[in-house]
């Protein structure tokens, strides 16, 4: 099953996000802070990791160096609020492997997400091979 | 006919680029608040019609369906009026500084929208903001968009001065008749020379500054019938201490 980490401080966010991932068959787990987001980082070693730019406690691209550090090659998407050109800049910079805009459209995501993990199936494709 | 001099185009220029900078903030602000409550309102319908559309749901009971349709509505309900009541405040906040019915007001209230407002234009993420506010501090009576106003020039300029050490103090308390608040940063600290102009307006030391922030700042305490002090020492930082009279 392929692994999925959430990262964002809004609980109600991780939630949905949580609750479309797991009916199609990934295994999920979630974050809502940058110390639990690098704690699961390191238990769970997910396949890919959704990562919120802007979080209370600390700042999405320092997450993003740390999680470098414990494992250079885990596929990280930056999710943010605005299209912050300097951010991603820098977040491409430390290996970021995509970037999405709030407010999420679930299939972009899914696209993004599948791109990603290395496939060129899309995202109809994969509900049929998930099943 | 006047003409326009060299320091009347300096001093146009300068109110222009404070407005840009504040429809930025605002800007930023909208983009920011409004998207999560937008990501999930939008996120759950979308993932219930794509569950549909892909067949997921096709073996679950009628009333379990129905159930699933209403918490989900009733979560789009919840974040729709959620994004009313950012807009109202952030309409609220931007709305032009018509006179307005001084009122009774919770400075602390007062600050916390300052800071989400901050949040959003500037990330406050990493820096440390040492609130040392007690809850039982007695209201005073303002201007609610000025005493929004002071706070929201005085921390970002508090933000804008940090160096290496990331922290802002936020301290309040009741002095006599008024509440002293003082806003400490660990930057770099005011030139001694520099201190008698820094209310002057379009006096700064930033490479992009208007030179209008304090200005404001001491405008407004002074009309909500409070005063302003700044204590600054170069490489240690800088205090500015608001009285405000209570109500």
């Amino acid at each position: 099953m392929t692994k999925i980490l959430l990262v964002d401080d809004e609980i109600d966010v991780c939630d949905f996000m949580l609750r479309f991932f797991e009916e199609r068959n990934f295994e999920v787990s979630s974050a809502t802070n940058g110390n639990d987001a690098l704690l699961m980082m390191e238990e769970n070693r997910p396949d890919i990791i959704l990562l919120d730019i802007r979080m209370k406690d600390r700042d999405g691209i320092e997450i993003l160096k740390e999680m470098r550090n414990i494992n250079g090659d885990a596929k990280v998407v930056m999710v943010t609020c605005v299209d912050d050109a300097e951010a991603m800049k820098e977040a491409k910079n430390l290996g970021a492997a995509a970037y999405i805009t709030k407010p999420l459209v679930l299939s972009d995501l899914m696209e993004v997400v599948l791109r990603n993990l290395g496939g060129r199936r899309s995202f109809f494709n994969l509900r049929r091979n998930l099943r | 006919m006047r003409r326009t001099s060299p320091i009347d185009v300096k001093r146009a220029e300068a109110l222009q680029r404070e407005k840009m900078a504040f429809l930025d903030m605002l800007a930023s602000a909208i983009n920011h608040e409004i998207a999560n409550p937008l990501s999930i309102a939008r996120g759950q319908c979308e993932a219930f019609v794509l569950g549909w559309k892909e067949g997921l749901y096709k073996d679950k009971p009628r009333d379990e369906l129905i159930a699933k349709s209403v918490l989900i509505m009733e979560r789009v309900i919840k974040e729709t009026d959620r994004i009313a009541d950012i807009t109202k405040r952030l309409t609220d906040f931007v709305k032009p500084g018509k006179a307005t019915k001084p009122q009774k007001i919770n400075v602390a209230d007062e600050i916390a929208e300052a800071l989400t407002f901050l949040n959003a234009e500037i990330g406050l993420s990493d820096i440390e903001i040492k609130k040392d506010i007690p809850p039982d501090l007695p209201f005073i009576t303002a201007d609610k968009k000025h005493i929004q106003q002071i706070f929201f020039n005085v921390i970002k300029n508090a933000v804008q001065a940090l160096k290496e050490r990331r922290a802002i103090e936020i301290i309040g308390k009741k002095e006599d008749s008024y509440l002293r608040f003082e806003i400490k940063d660990a930057g770099s600290g005011i030139r001694e020379g520099d201190m008698k102009k820094i209310f002057v307006p379009f006096f700064t030391t930033k490479t992009n500054g208007t030179g209008l922030g304090l200005f404001i700042v001491k405008q407004l305490t002074e009309i909500n019938k409070g005063r302003i002090e700044i204590k600054s020492k170069i490489g240690e930082g800088t205090s500015v201490i608001l009285y405000l009279p209570i109500a």
